[in-house]
């Protein structure tokens, strides 16, 4: 049951990346790894992960891209993936993004285009989700949470990330869609 | 304690390799400076630790247990030192 798909783990940061797609091949799935950018026709998959640029950004400290463009990218990599997907009439599509305090802390106007992307990320997930929903697409957004007070006395593990985007990829998550997921990760 | 050095100069690398800082080198990061604290130079968020903390179990094959996550191991790169020697040995 949900073995033997073809999956697609894509952009963001290396480790977290690697763990996903292990997590996804132990479920019996055939995972590529893929860099950011990645040709269109390599997206041809059942599952598809993105690892959104923000992860690789909070670490390096670079400032965000405009908000239009990144929603905009984002848009493009799910469409692309959605279109392989219809074919099948299967698709798991899952958005992975960090927010924390870096990106609000810094400045009003940073602030403001961190709220921007939010509204305009989750804003696509809706409109999108709900055109693909009758495709037998399901999309969904998981959000890092890099700010402290997790009630957890202890970071959260790459495995940890893993164990939630593998059960939204999984067959019987049919009817989670269309849905925005966070999980505080910060050191409480 | 030499191999609680190597350890440590191999952390140093590993922290930057793994986090693709561009604009520090191995060799500048200090054995006690802080990693994480929001004033720390290095300025590291926890989505860093979660993907360190990976990389270290990854190279060094060991497993962190839930109370092995904790914030005082990852105060420096001597304590992350400290940490995984123990959780080898």
């Amino acid at each position: 049951m949900g073995a033997g798909r073809r999956a697609v783990v894509l952009g963001g940061v290396s480790e977290l990346r690697r763990v996903i797609a292990e997590r996804l091949a132990g479920a019996g799935h055939r995972v590529t790894e893929l860099e950011a950018g990645a040709a269109p026709a390599e997206l041809d998959a059942e599952i598809l992960v993105h690892l959104d640029a923000s992860l690789s950004r909070s670490l390096a400290h670079v400032d965000p891209a405009p908000p239009f463009l990144e929603v905009r990218a984002t848009f493009t990599v799910i469409e692309r993936a959605a279109r392989a997907m219809e074919l099948g009439g299967f698709g798991r599509i899952v958005h992975l993004r960090v927010a924390g305090p870096a990106s609000t802390e810094s400045s009003p106007a940073a602030a403001a285009m961190a709220t921007f992307e939010l509204a305009g990320t989750l804003g696509v997930l809706q409109e999108t989700a709900r055109r693909l929903a009758p495709l037998g697409i399901t999309l969904n957004v998981v959000t890092l949470m890099t700010s402290s007070g997790v009630p957890v006395a202890r970071t959260a593990t790459c495995a940890e990330v893993a164990a939630l985007v593998e059960m939204l990829c999984h067959d019987q998550a049919g009817f989670t869609t269309a849905q925005s997921f966070s999980m505080v990760i910060g050191l409480g | 304690m030499d191999a609680l050095r190597t350890l440590r100069e191999e952390l140093k690398h590993l922290l930057v390799t793994t986090l693709r800082l561009e604009n520090v080198r191995p060799e500048d990061i200090g054995d006690t400076e802080p990693l994480f604290s929001p004033e720390a130079r290095l300025g590291l968020d926890s989505l860093a630790a979660l993907e360190l903390l990976s990389a270290i179990e990854f190279t060094y094959k060991v497993r962190f247990g839930d109370e092995g996550l904790a914030r005082e191991h990852f105060e420096s790169i001597s304590t992350l030192a400290t940490f995984v020697a123990s959780a080898r040995a």
